[in-house]
């Protein structure tokens, strides 16, 4: 059997998971719904196509602004991993209702004549030079187009057909749907309904997601202290070496290192996992594995390679302890190189 | 730490994971249910129009082409009274009346009724308008417009159609495209006017005596200020006023 | 997470982050007012709505 990727399999956390996504996404629909019809005068009722239109588009953004605050807040707290290892449900799901919206409000508000629908959505507003009349459809067109070719790549084959790379850049495009998002609705639904609950609900969101994103980013830059000798860097002492788990190192150039403990061994190699870019150093020895904390991808302690049937190879860094101190060579040996783990003890 | 307190998808899920996980998705859920409830309470009313798509049916009466498609018929209350024209879709049907103009018809058509403005939806394809043979033109000759007053008013520019019911809601920026398609394809304009007491007029637009065109269209559902002269049709207003006449406010 | 990468993020916020709220800003403060009339001729006014 070979494996030229290893898709995330489903797991009945997974399962679980899915469950959750569907009940809330139902509840959401169903509720709103009932109370766009109950709340109403007699007589006055909305349209159920708009409705629905209206039902799908805010779900989809409020997904969305779920969606990109679990990044940042995985960083903070272990706890948010689970959501982590199962955002790309999310987002595939989130695209298929932002879809739907789109799909009825072409149907309605730009078919039924003898003008392209497509080409209506595009030329029935012509202000594409004021800010308060611009056509903001055309801005919900962009982040559909966005979210499309991030639902068509989610699967792990692209991840590992493009690289691991390309493959977060790609999907980096999020943060500019997210914007084109968010002026969608300022231009759109809100230039109309001016409750300021509603301002006030998107600005949140906004705010939010922006300020949970530069907090985490600007906390992740701080490179750690780099004491060393000879070259090489300090870790931490034997004594405050958690068994099982990981320091990280940032070198002034090159990727972050993680120095792992086993036992009364010590090794370190690349922070970076091959499959997403995880922080390794997050994760734990399990089975005698390195273990990602994002998605569980295992590599041995070692020479970096995942164990078979897999090949993912990362880098392996030399480790010595002097006086019970852990310290990392920063030149990394090329990825899978066996090196020889730093035994606690033996050290002069 | 506890062993058991590491996350890994693919293995058993830590209790502390899985009571974070529990908690987060109730709190979650009950978010959910709050916001659906909040987001759908504060819309606004969509206004009283309805169409019954379903009931169509033969209305007898007097044709025209200009400035719209319209017909005036004693079937609506008794009285003389004018429904617009329009098609199923978003199309006027001015220009499908030809040569029976004027002349007493039967129209095939379902109706669009939002108080007292009415448009008659028509059938597709050609057998929508006959010549009623039997039929006489009487008190439901179309009268020449008559001068009213000149004014100057702030509103918004309107399609019929979905504003008589097609659409709920029908006006505004989210509606914006849809009315343009509407007018674009031949759709009477109207000019909807609102004081602070919520008392409202509604005035069908055209220029020099005609029809609007596509000139209209950047205007559409934006709130603009009006100049113009307001004609008694029948029982309909008219808005006389060139494009040139309408600026954004 | 790759440090390239990791400055990607940050940056692409660093730029969007400014661009969103002053657009947002912007929409909000330049919203038309709703289209009101002082008065409206009587003649005008509908007796049923």
């Amino acid at each position: 059997m070979s494996h030229d990727y290893k898709a995330v399999q489903s797991t009945p956390f997974k399962k679980r998971f899915d469950l959750w996504l569907l009940i809330g996404i139902a509840l959401y629909l169903v509720g709103f719904i009932a109370v766009s019809f109950s709340t109403q005068p007699a007589g006055e009722s909305l349209h159920p196509v708009q409705v629905v239109i209206r039902a799908t588009g805010t779900l989809a953004f409020l997904l969305l602004t779920f969606i990109l605050c679990i990044g940042p807040l995985a960083r903070f707290t272990d706890r948010f991993k689970p959501f982590l290892y199962n955002r790309r449900h999310l987002g595939v799901t989130t695209f298929l209702i932002a879809l739907m919206h789109a799909a009825l409000t072409i149907m309605w508000y730009h078919g039924f004549s003898e003008t392209n629908p497509l080409v209506s959505v595009f030329i029935s507003n012509p202000r594409y030079d004021s800010l308060s009349g611009f056509p903001f459809e055309s801005l919900g067109f962009v982040a559909l187009i966005i979210l499309f070719l991030m639902a068509a790549t989610s699967h792990d084959f692209w991840n590992a057909n493009l690289g691991p790379g390309l493959w977060k850049t790609l999907h980096m495009g999020v943060y500019f749907a997210y914007a084109a998002l968010v002026l969608h609705v300022a231009l759109g639904a809100i230039q109309f309904n001016k409750d300021p609950i509603y301002v006030g609900l998107l600005a949140a969101s906004a705010v939010t997601v922006i300020g949970l994103h530069l907090i985490s980013g600007i906390a992740g830059l701080r490179s750690s202290h780099r004491d060393g000798l000879d070259g090489w860097l300090k870790v931490a002492a034997v004594a405050d070496m958690e068994d099982a788990r990981a320091k990280i190192i940032r070198p002034a150039k090159g990727e972050a290192i993680a120095v792992f403990r086993d036992g009364e061994k010590i090794s370190a190699v690349s922070n970076v996992c091959r499959h997403q870019g995880g922080p390794l150093g997050e994760g734990k020895i399990v089975d005698g594995c390195i273990t990602c904390p994002w998605h569980g991808f295992q590599y041995r302690m070692q020479d970096g390679q995942s164990p078979p049937p897999f090949t993912e190879k990362i880098a392996t860094y030399a480790t010595r302890i002097v006086d019970g101190v852990v310290y990392v060579n920063p030149e990394p040996n090329a990825p899978g190189t066996p090196q020889t783990p730093s035994q606690i003890g033996a050290s002069a | 730490m506890n062993k058991d307190d590491f996350f890994i998808g693919w293995a058993d899920t830590p209790k502390v994971d899985r009571r974070f996980f529990l908690g987060a998705g109730l709190g979650l859920l009950a978010g959910t249910a709050a916001t659906a409830t909040g987001i759908a309470a504060l819309q606004k009313p969509a206004g009283p129009g309805t169409w019954n798509m379903g009931e169509v049916r033969d209305w007898r009466g007097i044709a025209t082409a200009e400035p719209y498609g319209m017909l005036r018929t004693l079937e609506l209350d008794g009285t003389p009274r004018t429904a617009l024209l329009g098609c199923q879709g978003k199309c006027g049907v001015s220009a499908k009346i030809g040569a029976l103009a004027g002349k007493p018809v039967v129209v095939q058509g379902s109706l669009i009724q939002r108080g007292r403005h009415a448009m008659i939806a028509v059938i597709d394809g050609l057998d929508w308008i006959r010549e009623d043979v039997d039929g006489e033109i009487g008190d439901l000759a179309f009268p020449t417009p008559e001068p009213i007053m000149n004014v100057s008013l702030n509103g918004e520019i309107l399609d019929t159609k979905c504003w008589f019911g097609a659409m709920r809601p029908s006006s505004g920026k989210v509606h914006k495209s849809c009315a343009s398609l509407c007018i674009r394809s031949g759709l009477p304009p109207a000019f909807y006017v609102e004081d602070p007491k919520q008392q409202s007029a509604l005035m069908v637009m055209t220029s020099g005596g005609y029809g609007h065109n596509k000139d209209l269209l950047p205007y559409v559902a934006d709130p603009v200020s009006i100049t113009g002269q307001v004609q008694r049709f029948g029982d309909l207003f008219l808005l006389d006023a060139p494009v040139s006449a309408i600026s954004r406010l | 997470m790759k440090r390239a990468h990791k400055r990607a993020h940050l940056l692409i916020w660093i730029v969007l982050a400014p661009v969103i709220a002053g657009l947002f800003a912007l929409s909000i403060v330049m919203r038309p007012g709703a289209p009101v009339n002082e008065t409206l001729p009587d003649v005008l006014i509908e007796e049923a709505r």
